[in-house]
């Protein structure tokens, strides 16, 4: 079982807003896609680049290094020069809280 | 060694119409421009939005400094938007009369009434012509200049526009992104075999004109298609550019082969960024250009017997012949290629005549007086039609389609008279004794024998060309002469293996001559398992040159059982040049086949062999082979293509150019 840990409060991140923080170690992006919680790597699997403060449209999230792009939902790569998926996190809302599984 | 070059007359096509357009942007990149550009187009808001984005990213980004120079580039003196007419046209008629001469004089509406299965024109900034047979439109094939995709099209260009190569990829990308215009669209549905190639020819007018065309090709499930695209540009005093974005998609069991005929002015930075993703067992090929043509008509000898180039098909045989050997031999047809239409010369000994580009290179020899006597100044190697003299002809009787009537077979060793054989040939005595020279010095094997020709002025009149691609030996015999077919670069195309047992090939060759730096090589990345793909990189340096190959050969996790094979042939011909490998391989998988080949100057064992016994160093026996080998490169190759400038060479737009 993940153990959850708390990363944010639910407000802190507006819709189509992502938050990027460490958990255990790990570099997370936390991502609000229309109100629902995503969380994923912030590293992109190209060339490492800081994936957290690139642009988020819908469900797919954009490297700013070299415009590779991911469904945060699943990881999957939608566009190169990338062509690992992003490793996922579970996420669960309790109360106002945001926690991520690691 | 000979080092002959010969100075390629600029002038000949380097024509240029006086400039006549309904609209020309302003000089340099700016916002307005960006919109200025979308707004004409009439483009949706999303792909406004996506050259906004990207002008954004094309300012973030550094200059690369990794490859070639190109500090002397400067943004703001470029016309980055040129439109010539009004609308695009599905009739030559209705394209505007100058434009359409252009193109006349490049033989391409001939060539596609001929054998193309659509045809698309660019001129500057906008497609003025593009067509498709009916037959491919009726199965569904899209064929289309890229802004009228945008326009009717939207969700496939929506769906695939730049996921092969997003804006932020690179700096030229971002470019790109933000002001392309023209290129073509190409979606082939499931299961459709496109026969005949699509081809689009890209021209560049006006001086300090960048053309960004924006090419993406999709082949759906077990689709196939091969395209061509063409280039050319006069040349002018400042440089222009041409930054092109090409991606192209294989999906499973499709097949696309790329075909590049770069034909650009020495001044023009060619910044292109060309990537593949090749799904289930599908493949892609990136090839190159071409150099010298025959005209329709000439024969080619088959084992069926004579066939004529035009109705050769790629995987026929052809007589060819094996230099290391010295013998005849059938070798593989891989390319086949119109040439447009140009002026030829007349080759000819006895009755045997063949009709030729100016360019066109035969086996012969050179002469190079300045040599020292002991190292022989003569030397096997391939000699351009207008130039030549004496060819090396193959010696058997078979059947070349004219008849083979040298009253003596071999004319030159028992030489006894001026006018033996043929009227138009004449002889002195200097040359006579020059050819007691080769005599000496040139041991042909059995099966060749070196004969007196007679070249004709250029005909007047031009007339359809073809030229073919020949595996290995990469010549072939035509109306009994042998005469070598031609291949040219490619800068660093990638290939994304995405799919099991899917395959990626790419070619290419630099030379580098004084003050150059040729830097070119492949990029292949293995993302699934059984998958295939094969580099090949030829070089030579010399005078100072230097040439780089740097290619990347990746395998991510997962990737198992896949094949790389890398072979890099680099050829240093003094020791002020240098020749980098710099091949980045990365593998994160276990079961992988990785094979790198790199060799300096290893060309035909017995070659070597046979020179150093005539009493050669090994270094100059070698010297001797590559020039030989290279020596269609050396002359049609421009000495200034330093690694992102493509010169404007003698190419089958040749004579229709000028």
């Amino acid at each position: 079982m993940p153990e959850f840990v708390k990363v944010a409060k639910a407000t802190d991140i507006a819709p189509g807003q992502v938050k990027t923080t460490m958990v255990n170690g790990r570099r997370i992006a936390v991502c609000n896609v229309s109100g629902e919680f995503y969380a994923i790597d912030d590293v992109c699997t190209h060339d490492s680049g800081p994936l957290g403060q690139g642009e988020l449209e819908d469900d797919e999230i954009e490297c700013p290094r070299h415009g590779a792009r991911f469904n945060v939902r699943t990881g999957a790569v939608v566009t190169l020069p990338a062509v690992l998926p992003v490793t996922t996190y579970p996420v669960r809302v309790e109360g106002s809280d945001i926690y991520v599984g690691i | 060694m000979s080092t002959q070059v010969f100075d390629i007359d600029q002038t000949k096509y380097s024509f240029r119409d006086p400039e006549l357009y309904t609209y020309k942007s302003k000089k340099g990149l700016t916002r307005d421009v960006v919109e200025e550009i979308s707004h004409m187009k009439e483009e949706p808001e999303w792909m406004l939005k996506r050259r906004l984005k990207a002008l954004d990213i094309f300012w973030s980004k550094p200059v690369p400094t990794w490859g070639g120079d190109l500090s002397t580039l400067n943004f703001n003196e470029i016309y980055y938007y040129i439109r010539p007419d009004e609308k695009k046209s599905t009739s030559w008629d209705d394209v505007p009369e100058a434009i359409r001469n252009t193109y006349e004089k490049l033989g391409i509406p001939e060539a596609e009434r001929r054998f193309l299965g659509g045809v698309g024109a660019q001129y500057e900034s906008e497609v003025v012509y593009h067509n498709l047979q009916k037959k491919w439109e009726e199965k569904g094939v899209i064929f289309v200049d890229t802004d009228t995709a945008v326009q009717k099209y939207p969700d496939l260009v929506k769906r695939y526009f730049g996921t092969v190569i997003p804006a932020a990829d690179n700096k030229f990308a971002a470019l790109n992104t933000a002001v392309w215009s023209g290129g073509s669209f190409i979606y082939v549905p499931k299961g459709v075999n496109v026969d005949l190639p699509l081809q689009a020819y890209f021209r560049i007018n006006a001086e300090n004109m960048g053309q960004f065309e924006r090419t993406l090709i999709i082949a759906d499930e077990g689709a196939s298609v091969h395209y061509i695209e063409g280039c050319t540009a006069p040349v002018y005093s400042t440089n222009s550019l041409h930054s092109a974005v090409v991606e192209l998609i294989a999906m499973k069991g499709a097949k696309i082969r790329y075909t590049t005929i770069q034909n650009w002015a020495n001044n023009i930075y060619n910044l292109v960024t060309k990537r593949a993703v090749a799904y289930e067992d599908a493949a892609v090929e990136w090839v190159d250009g071409n150099i010298g043509c025959l005209a329709e008509g000439a024969t080619v000898t088959t084992p069926q017997g004579l066939k004529t180039i035009e109705s050769v098909q790629v995987g026929d045989h052809v007589l060819s012949y094996d230099e290391g050997s010295g013998q005849l031999v059938f070798r593989k047809v891989l390319a086949k290629r119109f040439s447009g239409h140009q002026p030829v010369h007349t080759v000819s000994v006895g009755e045997r005549k063949l009709r030729v580009t100016a360019n066109h290179p035969f086996y012969s020899y050179t002469y190079d007086p300045d040599a020292p006597k002991k190292l022989g100044r003569y030397q096997l190697a391939y000699v351009r039609a207008d130039h030549l003299k004496e060819a090396i002809v193959p010696r058997t009787s078979i059947n070349y389609g004219v008849p083979y009537r040298l009253r003596k077979p071999s004319l030159v060793t028992e030489f006894q008279s001026l006018n033996q054989y043929a009227s138009d040939l004449t002889m002195t005595r200097a040359r006579e004794s020059r050819m007691a020279d080769v005599r000496s010095q040139i041991e042909l094997p059995e099966s060749v024998e070196i004969v007196n020709v007679a070249v004709s002025e250029e005909a007047e009149e031009v007339v359809p060309t073809w030229d073919i691609e020949v595996e290995g030996t990469g010549n072939f015999v035509s109306q009994g002469f042998i005469v070598h077919n031609s291949r040219l670069t490619m800068k660093y195309p990638a290939v994304y293996l995405m799919g099991k047992g899917a395959k990626g090939e790419t070619m290419s060759i630099a030379y580098a001559s004084k003050g150059q730096h040729q830097d070119a090589g492949a990029k292949m990345v293995h993302v699934a398992p059984y998958t295939t793909s094969t580099i090949t990189s030829k070089s030579v340096s010399k005078n100072g040159g230097r040439t780089t190959y740097r290619g990347l050969a990746k395998v991510v996790k997962g990737a198992h059982d896949s094949k790389i094979s890398v072979r890099c042939d680099a050829l240093i011909l003094d020791d002020r040049s240098r020749s980098d490998t710099i091949p980045y391989i990365e593998i994160d998988e276990d079961r992988v086949h990785m094979a790198h080949e790199a060799t300096v100057g290893k060309i035909g064992e017995d070659q070597l062999f046979y020179l150093m016994s005539r009493g050669l160093k090994e270094s100059e026996a070698i010297s001797m082979i590559v020039m030989g080998f290279m020596e269609p490169f050396t002359k049609e190759l421009p000495l200034e293509y330093a690694v992102e400038m493509n010169r404007l060479i003698q190419l089958e737009m040749e004579g229709s150019v000028g």
